[in-house]
């Protein structure tokens, strides 16, 4: 019996996507749209079975998933997803467990960006790093050992969330500060500042300052080897790269900086890579 | 936790050695030295207090030092109040006196360690010890160890940006004498005896400390947090200024169980150096 695949699922607030990975390497994936503004629970959930019944076969041992929102991981049960109002608490582990009978894992999709890194990306033998998701907000995984931190309810590494001049630092480190003060998005803008646009070089110089500020607390807060950097935000990292340094240097810890790095993540499909990282990081607990 | 070990404190003028055995402090020594001696008297002091307290039972050493520090290499830097100990290779000094093994860390790390193993979070998984006192520092637990970071410095919430300055300094005892002219002993005293000045000043204190309180639950997400420290003891004068900010965070569910509580452990300093010694013990075994 062969059981070398494991399968990952990223769900987002307008489609799922769904991975199957045979012996490490992503051998198939299927997206697929989902009512995400529907009334009743079950179309998502069933929009979300089908997806993974595309990719699954009997050598798969294990489901990762990877959401939007809060997770109870040890029970499996999703509250407050963003963009999926009908889903309030969602028992989809067990729900998921009964209709493929392998085990399924849950966590929040941050957290997942941060595990695929470890297992699949750049974070690959790094010891302690944390993974920074920069797209429509802001969010974070800490990784210790090559596995996630097991917090108490799934909520660390919300740095979005600290307080930061007038808001919090996601207003200011994700694509809601163009949005919010430049009225533009991040793609678009990137897109200027290819053409040297010089309002759009100094929107990107100003997200680079306010960047390196909030790795800074990151820094403060759980003293990391490293920041990987992914989400859409980070493909236009050559436009605040230098910035971002430039805000960093003043960090009152020379030690703590000399061989500290910012890395940006370079993997396609990470959040599938991330979810079904999910299944063996909880085999590599479940040994120690 | 049966073995003997001996916990040392290192804070500026007070050296504190204690033998620690299943989690009680059999023989206890303090004295008070010149911090502004050179490196080696107050090496001399440390390895003079260990000779006073040890007996052949002791089978190892965890020592606490407010800087911060390498923890694998066990070297201290730029030590608070100890202006010559600017890189001391503690562990390596006392393991070569004394053959036994010698753990180092930073006080509030120890603080949390101690608190984990002999105090108010036992039993909890994941939780933070947070020291209000000359300084603002935080020690991380997460399942059971202690989290130090890659320089031993993880937990320094206290120099995260708030308002014009960071944590600290507004939540560091010597704002009291800066922003009203009085220290915060008066304050404390001021406020057991129900001075409303000091009551609103302390209000305005738990208001400051909640908000640092959302930035560690956003951070790290503890199930408890233990304060200690010399403002520990306002503790009753701010609580509950301190819960209606920490009740603006968003996530109801870890609201409703999370716990903050005060240290009553008067020894933790000793006690939680010593349990650095059973925190690596429990790692090396794990492994």
């Amino acid at each position: 019996m062969n059981k070398g695949s494991i399968l990952g699922v990223d769900l987002g607030g307008t489609k799922v996507a769904a991975g199957r990975i045979d012996n490490g390497i992503l051998a198939d994936v299927f997206y697929k749209f989902i009512p995400a503004k529907s009334n009743d629970a079950g179309d998502i959930i069933n929009a979300v079975i089908k997806a993974v019944e595309k990719v699954f076969n009997e050598n798969v041992s294990g489901i990762g998933i990877g959401i939007p929102g809060l997770v109870d991981r040890e029970k499996g049960i999703v509250s407050d997803v963003q963009n999926i109002p009908s889903w309030t608490e969602i028992h989809l582990k067990d729900i998921l467990e009964n209709h493929f009978d392998v085990p399924v894992f849950l966590d929040n999709d941050a957290n997942c960006f941060a595990l695929g890194e470890a297992k699949f990306g750049r974070g690959k033998g790094v010891d302690d790093f944390v993974g920074l998701t920069l797209g429509t907000g802001m969010g974070a995984g800490i990784i210790k050992n090559g596995s996630l931190m097991q917090d108490a309810n799934c909520g660390s590494g919300e740095f979005g969330n600290i307080m930061y001049l007038d808001s919090i630092y996601e207003d200011y480190c994700s694509g809601k500060f163009f949005k919010n003060k430049y009225n533009i998005n991040g793609e678009d803008l990137a897109k200027a500042a290819d053409n040297k646009d010089p309002l759009a070089v100094l929107a990107f110089e100003e997200f680079g300052k306010h960047l390196g500020n909030a790795i800074k607390t990151i820094k403060f807060a759980v003293d990391p080897k490293k920041v990987i950097i992914g989400g859409s935000v980070s493909k236009s990292h050559k436009h605040y790269e230098v910035s971002m340094w430039k805000s960093l240097l003043d960090f009152p810890l020379p030690n703590a900086m000399k061989d500290f790095e910012v890395i940006f993540s370079n993997i396609k499909e990470i959040a599938i890579l991330g979810a079904a990282s999910l299944v063996l990081d909880k085999k590599v607990q479940l040994t120690n | 936790m049966e073995e003997s070990i001996l916990g040392i404190s290192l804070s500026g003028k007070t050296l504190i050695a204690g033998k620690v055995k299943n989690g009680k402090i059999e023989k206890s020594i303090t004295k008070k030295i010149n911090n502004k001696g050179s490196e080696e008297l107050i090496i001399s002091e440390v390895i003079n207090i260990i000779n006073e307290v040890k007996d052949d039972e002791v089978q190892g050493i965890g020592i606490g030092v407010p800087s911060l520090v390498d923890v694998e290499k066990g070297i201290v830097y730029n030590v608070v109040n100890i202006p010559s100990w600017r890189e001391v290779h503690i562990k390596e000094i006392l393991e070569s006196q004394f053959g036994y093994k010698v753990y180092v860390n930073n006080d509030a790390n120890c603080f949390a360690i101690g608190e984990s193993y002999f105090g108010k979070t036992k039993g909890y998984e994941n939780s933070v010890g947070l020291i209000l006192a000359a300084g603002v520092g935080a020690g991380i637990i997460f399942k059971g160890h202690l989290y130090s970071g890659t320089h031993c410095g993880a937990g320094e919430f206290g120099e995260i940006p708030y308002k014009d300055h960071n944590y600290e300094f507004y939540l560091n005892d010597a704002y009291f004498e800066y922003k009203y002219g009085v220290a915060a002993t008066t304050f404390l005293n001021r406020a057991k005896r129900k001075d409303k000045i000091a009551l609103a000043i302390f209000e305005q204190y738990g208001t400051d400390l909640g908000n640092l309180i959302k930035t560690i639950l956003f951070s790290v997400d503890p199930e408890i947090i233990v304060i200690g420290g010399y403002l520990s003891q306002a503790f009753p004068y701010f609580e509950k200024a301190m819960w209606d900010k920490i009740n603006t965070f968003p996530y109801k569910h870890a609201l409703a169980k999370l716990k903050i509580v005060a240290t009553e452990q008067q020894d933790i300093a000793v006690l939680g150096a010593a349990a650095l010694y059973y925190d690596a013990q429990n790692k090396s075994l794990k492994k």
